[in-house]
């Protein structure tokens, strides 16, 4: 009789269970589909009908953004290559602004476009644009992210002559993502703007238009440190390139090797500051020449300061 | 003393007539000036020529001259070794200083038994590095007595050239101003050409007394070409300047280049700096001449006014404006009615106001002077005519020795800014078209270069 209860307990306990799993799977799979047919209702409130119409709109406004800031771009390079040279850097700034400002009123009117964006929905949307960004775009999100605040921070600005990322150059554009400089080698290198975040920029001008120059001459121990010093001032006093409003300093130091003069001084503008260097250069070699100046052997370079 | 100093201002302008005469123009290239001369009857552009090249220096430059040098001299003279042993006359770098100061001393040395030391160049020497040397063996002469001996450089831009050995003469003359003492030093010097030296080298702190020829005022101007306006009868014409003046800001919105829009600026700062004038005469009782525009309508003293706002006040470029703002125009029947109500209330007859042979009949008028349109120019033309400036004439291969390029390269940029009316050359010699000075000056101010800032 024990058995006999026991069996049908066990039967019973068994159908029990498996009753019950298969309630739970049941009501799994409800939730599954409850919680699918939620985000698509969601993504029905939150998206309206795409229509052909509305893709040959959204095409259409990404045409004009195109334009405008193609405009913007070559409208304050034309005007800030026309007005004082004091005044292009201050122009120059516009740029990022108003690249920013188009294409914020592009991705806002695409969105009013194709979402239906109630307060509920703009939450909704954000949410699920933060945690795709999080996970798939989180670079360019930083890149942009720090590219806004560089417009307000200015690290560096349209015009500036920085060294980043172990490139030297002037900045030419200031993009959403990132900055494009031009090297003295004439490449545009691109650095995206998270860099700032962990990294130093070495900034010469800081939306000035003027930028020191260092000219370094390298010159036997023989060589007289007074002529020389004479020479580099009327060498930089005569050069069509110098500022003459600026300081103009002639350092020497003395080496193992021989003597290191650095002359440092301002071009006019910025921009000239390798031809700059080369003209202060290729005039000074002429009249160490003339005075038969000595440079230092190479077999006297020493490791530690060559 | 009086024979070397007056015969020294005809020889400048017989020697380096594209340098001293005012109208000498590029031969090559047609300028307003030229335009305007060439559209009157040959005799009376030959006419006006005459007068403007006999047209003596300003009076107020002679009499600053000839006033502060006697000061100078009779203080220098009382004790040679402790004062100012020097005075250097500083005019725009587009006029001819040396003409100027040729003048100013020609009267001036009439009355003193000085001696002189006359720097006879016309020009700088071709090598720089023997400017220095060349200097030393003119004016560096052992035998003067102290307080008897003048030392004339009529223009201290032929001492120097901007490379790094051309500065040498500059050095010596520095030296000598104050350790040769014997010797009164007279020297004329471009106005940025001085600013330059002074800036890299110090030179106002060796000389004694530094005199800035004035600003010309719309008076002084009126008084020097008054002249000129009666001799060759030339009439203002009121209505076309009136028309121009109303619709200047309309033409130059409509039109699309840049130039235009500084074109416009100007205009504009020129037409409320004489729109305040009118509201200051309005408002403070002042005398007013029989020639004012208190009638309303545009008047000589009006023209003056603007020319001396346009130019800057400076002669050279004030006698070319009026040049170029002569025409002569046909008279019609109409105009001919007007002209004889206007004569009726006059004078003067009618063949005074026009001339009347050879039919039909035709009268020289002056309408609105205006400068020209400054060209669009790069940065490396910006240093081309700076280094103009500095030196105030040059020939090709020292401005390209200056510049430190190829003389080619420097060529190539000459041509093409001779060809846009902004640089005018004689043989090898080159200078700024003084027209485009005052516009040129303001940009090269606003582009950091050492000059004087906008007025």
């Amino acid at each position: 009789m024990s058995f006999i209860s026991f069996a049908l307990l066990a039967q019973a306990a068994k159908t029990g269970v498996e009753d019950a799993g298969k309630a739970a799977s049941e009501a799994a799979s409800e939730a599954a589909s409850e919680a699918a047919n939620e985000t698509a209702n969601q993504t029905r409130r939150i998206l309206t009908e795409i229509t052909g119409f509305k893709v040959i709109q959204a095409l259409f406004i990404l045409g004009v953004a195109y334009v405008t800031i193609k405009t913007a771009d070559w409208f304050v390079i034309w005007l800030s290559e026309r007005v004082a040279k004091e005044s292009r850097l201050r122009i120059v700034q516009f740029q990022p602004f108003a690249r920013t400002f188009v294409m914020t009123l592009t991705v806002i009117t695409l969105m009013n476009l194709f979402l239906k964006l109630s307060q509920e929905n703009v939450l909704a949307v954000t949410g699920t644009v933060a945690v795709a960004l999080g996970f798939a775009f989180k670079d360019y999100a930083s890149s942009v992210i720090a590219g806004i605040i560089g417009l307000f921070e200015a690290p560096y600005r349209v015009g500036d002559r920085i060294e980043i990322a172990d490139e030297y150059g002037e900045v030419i554009s200031y993009g959403l993502r990132g900055i494009r400089l031009r090297t003295p080698a004439d490449n545009v290198v691109t650095v995206p703007h998270n860099h700032i975040w962990t990294n130093s920029v070495s900034n010469a001008n800081m939306g000035e238009l003027e930028a020191q120059v260092v000219t370094d001459f390298f010159l036997a121990h023989e060589a007289d440190a007074g002529l020389v010093k004479q020479i580099l001032y009327r060498i930089a006093h005569t050069s069509k390139f110098t500022h003459l409003g600026l300081p103009i300093v002639v350092i020497m130091e003395d080496k193992s090797w021989g003597s290191l003069f650095h002359l440092k001084c301002y071009p006019l503008d910025a921009r000239d500051e390798f031809a700059f260097k080369t003209d202060l250069t290729v005039r000074a070699k002429k009249i160490f020449a003339k005075h038969s100046l000595p440079y230092p052997r190479r077999f006297e370079l020493g490791a530690d300061d060559a | 003393m009086a024979t070397i100093v007056g015969q020294l201002r005809d020889w400048l302008v017989k020697e380096r007539p594209f340098r001293m005469e005012r109208l000498e123009k590029d031969a090559a290239q047609t300028s307003d000036v030229e335009a305007s001369l060439s559209a009157l009857p040959p005799e009376v552009s030959q006419n006006l020529t005459a007068l403007i090249d006999e047209l003596p220096s300003h009076p107020s430059d002679v009499e600053a001259i000839q006033e502060t040098l006697s000061t100078a001299v009779a203080r220098w003279k009382k004790n040679p070794a402790a004062t100012n042993n020097s005075l250097t006359i500083v005019g725009s770098p587009v006029s001819a200083v040396a003409r100027i100061l040729a003048e100013g001393l020609a009267d001036w040395s009439d009355d003193n038994d000085l001696s002189i030391n006359l720097l006879d160049w016309i020009d700088r020497p071709a090598e720089p590095t023997e400017i220095s040397s060349k200097l030393q063996k003119i004016l560096g002469s052992d035998d003067a007595e102290a307080g008897s001996t003048m030392a004339i450089i009529p223009n201290l831009s032929w001492c120097f050239l901007r490379t790094a050995e051309g500065l040498n003469g500059i050095d010596y003359l520095r030296d000598s101003l104050l350790s040769d003492r014997r010797k009164f030093w007279v020297i004329g010097s471009g106005q940025v050409g001085f600013q330059y030296l002074n800036c890299i080298l110090k030179l106002q702190a060796h000389c004694g007394e530094v005199l800035q020829l004035p600003r010309l005022s719309s008076e002084q101007l009126k008084v020097w070409l008054m002249p000129i306006i009666e001799a060759v009868n030339i009439r203002l014409d009121e209505d076309s300047i009136q028309e121009r003046l109303q619709h200047f800001g309309a033409e130059h919105l409509k039109s699309s280049s840049f130039g235009t829009m500084t074109d416009l600026l100007d205009e504009l700062n020129t037409s409320f700096k004489a729109r305040l004038r009118n509201l200051k005469e309005a408002i403070l009782p002042v005398q007013q001449d029989h020639d004012s525009s208190s009638n309303g309508g545009f008047q000589w003293k009006d023209y003056f006014e603007r020319l001396a706002d346009l130019s800057d006040g400076v002669s050279t470029v004030a006698l070319q404006l009026f040049v170029a703002s002569i025409y002569y125009e046909k008279v019609d029947e109409d105009t001919k009615d007007e002209l004889q109500e206007a004569v009726d209330t006059t004078d003067e007859t009618l063949e005074d106001y026009v001339d009347l042979d050879p039919p039909p009949m035709h009268r020289i008028i002056a309408k609105l002077p205006k400068l020209p349109t400054l060209p669009h120019l790069e940065q490396n033309d910006l240093y081309i005519l700076y280094s103009l400036l500095v030196h105030g004439d040059l020939t090709i291969a020292a401005l390209a020795q200056s510049l430190g390029e190829e003389q080619q390269n420097v060529n190539d940029s000459i041509q093409i800014m001779r060809g846009k009316g902004v640089i005018e050359q004689q043989a090898d010699s080159i200078k700024v078209n003084p027209m485009h000075y005052p516009r040129l000056k303001r940009r090269l101010a606003s582009n950091n270069f050492i000059i004087d800032s906008p007025s």
